[in-house]
């Protein structure tokens, strides 16, 4: 009898440690081995159209063909409102679409929706390799230091310009200009050499080079650390001195027939650009072949360079784009396979192909390595310029992006602001501090419903 | 009214000039959309037609415009056949029968012309999420079956029909719906065909709705086509969105002109018959 | 004073009835089916929610009065996209009605072909606002449209069509106003029908010139059309022209062309403002049903019915 109550002893002690730890990997774990066997079938939604449709189930379709246990049906859902607007409404009637694609400024509304799976808490079941992604793409989407969303296409503004004209007009096509005084120098040049020009300058009406230029200042958007460190801003900061200093020199440029007001969109600045109307423009790094095969078309030869900065600004640029989640709402195979797919999506092989077809930053830097081993930054100085950019900005809680539970409201604010001070309706001064103040208000309701 | 030959040609005159401005948006769309891109940007631009009718096969492609097309038909469809049936029956009963609360009932129905749905689109958005109805044929469908128009052009219509038919008709013993059926349907020929347009063209063209009812590209109706046609093409391709925009317009068009007669018929509301 | 829909002198005394109890409830059934939970019960409760703040995705309702009215009215851009609205439809309406009337007392001429004219002149009715807002926006496209084009070679001028507000607003109109000539022409085709041709001709008789039969005979004649029309295109103007808008302009430049239903959408689909929303949209229903009742108490008293 003393035997057996010893080695039933000694076999629940050992056998203890195994079921004691009580975490969920080890659970997932033995799920995992369950996923392996039973065939899932996962939903990916994405915003991306056009070419890039094909492109991304070219993606998915080799992801099947690694996992041929996990079939995913894949949908352009439309615009990243729509695509966030539909998941809203499948949430509802309880089948959301296990990936979906939503643009970065959603960050912290998304996390805060009560209809998604956070990266952190599942991300053990298939551990990623943050360090390898670029800085400013992961940390874009991490909160407090925890990863909510997987990167998917990032971009960051880039200086576009015609370096044919620059010639013209003997300024040197090799030495684009980098601070804000220097494009107001080249901008004059370029008017006085090239009248033909509508402007010299020009970009679409959009927020996004607004808050770039904070992070090139490393300027908070809203207070709180820009939103970061896990609390919510409770006040819209971007009417303060960086901000009036950069729209001062934006509506300066405006009023003085250097800059072209092209309206918001993306078709009008590029088209601009393209057929000689200005010489010089901001736009996406994903514009780089596009903007590159419309000059020449015309015989002219593109240039880029790093956005301008203010004189002794010292920060970087964030990321812009689309990031993809995975909803709540699963069982867990289902959230695993969805985990898969959004991993091997911001891997190396997918993210080369993602990038040659679209122009957006690989979300891994062993991707540049690879890019670079192929010799690409040669055939392509263009995308070497905007890789550039993106590893020379430093990482601070401001060039990581704001964070704002109401950031296309803001944004809209923004925009409207700058058309009042183009219209003369009200000076920088006034405009940005009314939109400073209902963006706050804006934000106030929501921490209120959130909280 | 006597009328001079010059007065005559001035009117023929001034009608086809109205005709020509009245078409002519549509008539240089639709030269646009046989042009290439470079066709399409040339300055000053090109009024005649090419024959670049490639715009038309990449319109399809560009955002499955088949699909949508189908999408958009069965839709409109099963709403107009519904709505027509509902509004038969129900304007059958305002008409031919007295019963408690009739006065109030049509009332009802009148007033839900002031709910158009960008009134109630909040709350039915809710609700037709919760059925799971999103990104069904159900969700865009059922909303739309009972009509306040078509019940009163019908109410309308069964009163201009002799009282000595109905009369006849119950002494010898016709069941109300023997009635409707044999005599009634016949007789609204007309607005049935008037019904039909107006609510074919309505539902064919409804786009707040489809917005937000459907979120997968193979539920998607014509119209979000159109807006989706835009924001790939506008770039550099109007040629192709308005290949797309022409494709769009036939299915009404065609009904239209197909069904004139009878729609100009059944709008005459008085007392011709 | 309310007309009851049945009982007007004729048919009171020469109406009969089928005498069943239930088949007319029977008959009526599957119609309020509908109505009942496809508009009426979302209509309360989108009036309902406009006196809560809503979570952007509904996880919670915080109880807040009047709360969402009162930021709307003193909300510049709301006020704004509401005087926008009513200017709009006055537009429309003003415009659309003279020129349809206009063209259908040419086309209700005994002329030949006039068949033919008429089907050609209705027909961009059945085109919807959303492609008449593609059209419009390509026609106005500051790089190539062919409106652009010929009003620079007509007058020298590059005017900012779709960039600048007040002519972006004229831009809208002119597409929205277009789209529905048709059907504003044809009913009053109709009406014109129901004119009585001997007053006309004894009017004729009498010496009376084209202008003064228009407006003692033809204009009064055709008041019920036109009271019926001023409603319909008072609904379209603010309800229906969404699609035009979303396509030729998305509301811009900044607000110009943001009417209520735009910021409706915008509140409710982009910004996740739901209690907003709702509480626009109850504004909206207040407006209509405001401007119909105004309708029946002016117009309606002139309506002259035969």
């Amino acid at each position: 009898m003393k035997k057996v109550l010893l080695v039933m002893c000694s076999l629940i002690l050992i056998g203890l440690p195994l079921f004691a730890g009580g975490q969920p990997e080890e659970m997932e774990a033995e799920k995992e081995m369950v996923e392996i066997t039973e065939p899932v079938t996962i939903q990916f939604w994405h915003a991306m159209g056009g070419a890039r449709i094909d492109l991304i189930q070219g993606i998915v379709d080799d992801f099947m063909k690694e996992n041929p246990d996990i079939k995913v049906e894949v949908q352009y859902t439309g615009s990243y409102n729509d695509t966030l607007n539909k998941t809203k409404a499948a949430s509802k009637a309880g089948n959301a679409p296990h990936v979906f694609h939503i643009y970065e400024i959603g960050t912290l509304q998304m996390a805060n929706s009560g209809i998604v799976t956070p990266i952190y808490e599942i991300e053990d079941w298939d551990p990623i390799d943050w360090d390898a992604f670029f800085s400013p793409v992961k940390n874009y989407y991490t909160i407090d230091g925890k990863h909510y969303s997987m990167p998917f296409n990032s971009s960051t503004p880039l200086l576009y310009y015609n370096k044919t004209f620059f010639e013209q007009a003997g300024l040197d096509p090799e030495d684009p200009p980098e601070t804000f005084a220097e494009v107001v120098e080249y901008a004059k040049v370029l008017k006085e050499k090239l009248p033909q020009l509508e402007a010299p300058v020009t970009w679409n009406l959009h927020s996004w080079y607004f808050e770039e230029f904070h992070c090139l200042m490393d300027a908070p958007l809203v207070n709180n650390d820009n939103g970061r460190k896990g609390e919510f801003p409770t006040e819209a900061v971007y009417n303060g001195k960086a901000g009036q200093q950069i729209l001062d020199w934006w509506t300066g440029m405006e009023k003085d027939g250097l800059f072209l007001d092209v309206g918001p969109g993306w078709a009008n600045h590029r088209a601009a650009f393209g057929s000689g109307e200005v010489a010089m423009i901001m736009s996406s790094t994903s514009d780089v072949n596009q903007l590159t095969g419309l000059l020449k078309e015309n015989g002219w030869e593109m240039g880029t360079g790093y956005i301008p900065r203010p004189e002794g600004a010292k920060g970087g640029v964030a990321i812009g784009g689309g990031t993809l989640w995975i909803s709540n709402g699963h069982p867990d195979d289902e959230l695993l396979a969805a985990l898969k797919l959004v991993k091997y999506i911001s891997s190396d092989g997918p993210q080369v192909a993602w990038h040659k077809g679209t122009g957006y930053f690989p979300v891994r830097k062993t991707a540049m390595d690879q890019l670079e081993a192929e010799g690409w930054f040669e055939e392509n100085p263009n995308f070497r310029t905007a890789f550039d950019q993106l590893l020379e900005s430093p990482y601070t809680l401001n060039t990581a992006g704001a964070l704002m539970g109401v950031f296309p409201e803001s944004r809209s604010l923004v925009e409207t602001a700058i058309q009042k001070v183009y219209a003369g309706d009200m000076t920088v001064k006034e405009a940005l501090d009314e939109a400073a103040e209902k963006t706050t208000k804006a934000m106030l309701e929501w921490n209120e419903l959130v909280e | 009214m006597k009328r001079t030959k010059l007065q005559s040609v001035l009117l023929h005159t001034v009608i086809v000039f109205c005709i020509l401005i009245v078409s002519l948006p549509v008539i240089l769309s639709f030269v646009i959309s046989t042009q290439t891109p470079a066709e399409v940007y040339s300055s000053p631009p090109k009024i005649l037609p090419s024959g670049h009718f490639a715009n038309y096969a990449a319109a399809w492609r560009s955002v499955s415009l088949g699909r949508m097309m189908l999408n958009s038909t069965i839709i409109a469809v099963a709403v107009t056949g519904g709505k027509i049936v509902f509004s038969l029956l129900a304007a059958f009963a305002f008409t031919y029968f007295d019963f408690k609360g009739k006065n109030f009932l049509f009332f009802v129905v009148i007033v839900t012309l002031l709910l158009p749905i960008p009134v109630r689109i909040v709350a039915l958005f809710g609700i037709v999420s919760s059925f799971g109805w999103i990104d069904t044929y159900a969700g865009l469908i059922f909303p739309f079956l009972a009509s306040a128009t078509g019940t009163f052009l019908f109410v309308q219509r069964f009163r201009t029909i002799p009282i000595e038919l109905l009369d006849a008709a119950k002494m010898d013993g016709c069941h109300p719906m023997r009635y409707l059926f044999q005599v009634l349907i016949p007789l609204s020929k007309n607005s049935i065909g008037a019904l039909t347009v107006i609510e074919f063209i309505y539902i064919w063209n409804q786009y707040l709705w489809p917005l937000m009812a459907t979120n997968s590209e193979h539920m998607r109706v014509v119209q979000i086509g159109v807006k989706m046609l835009i924001q790939a093409e506008a770039m550099n391709n109007w040629g192709v969105i308005m290949a797309g925009v022409m494709i769009t317009m036939i299915p009404p068009l065609f009904l239209f002109f197909l069904m004139q007669e009878s729609f100009m018929k059944g709008f005459a509301l008085a007392s011709e018959k | 004073m309310r007309r009851p829909p049945f009982n007007s002198e004729r048919t009171k005394a020469m109406q009969s009835y089928f005498h069943n109890k239930r088949l007319p409830y029977v008959l009526l059934l599957p119609t309020f089916i509908i109505l009942i939970v496809f508009l009426f019960y979302p209509a309360f409760e989108t009036f309902r929610l406009s006196f809560y703040k809503v979570h952007p995705f509904g996880l919670k309702k915080i109880f807040a009065g009047l709360y969402n009215f009162t930021n709307l009215f003193t909300d510049e851009v709301y006020i704004k996209s509401f005087t926008t609205s009513v200017v709009f439809s006055v537009a429309v309406v003003v415009v659309g009605l003279s020129i349809s009337l206009m063209i259908a007392l040419m086309l209700n001429q005994d002329v030949k072909g006039i068949k033919v004219y008429r089907t050609l002149l209705i027909w961009p009715y059945a085109l919807s606002p959303a492609i008449s807002g593609a059209i419009f926006r390509f026609l106005f496209n500051p790089a190539n449209g062919y409106m652009n084009h010929f009003f620079q070679v007509a007058t020298g001028l590059n005017a900012e069509w779709l960039t600048n507000g007040s002519l972006a607003i004229v831009v809208v109109t002119v597409a929205a106003t277009w789209k529905n000539l048709g059907y504003n022409i044809i009913f009053y085709l109709a009406g014109l029908q129901n004119v009585q041709k001997e007053a006309i001709e004894s009017a004729a008789i009498d010496g009376a010139g084209a202008v003064k039969r228009f407006i003692y005979i033809t204009f009064p004649m055709l008041s019920p059309t036109t009271f019926f029309l001023l409603i319909m295109n008072i609904i379209y103007s603010y309800f229906q022209s969404f699609g035009l808008i979303d396509v030729l302009t998305e509301g811009g430049p900044a607000n110009a062309t943001n009417i209520l239903i735009y910021q409706l959408y915008r509140d409710f689909f982009v910004n996740a403002k739901t209690g907003y929303a709702a509480a626009e949209s109850l504004i909206l229903f207040t407006l209509v049903v405001l401007l119909t009742l105004v309708q029946f108490k002016t117009t309606g008293r002139k309506v002259y019915y035969q």
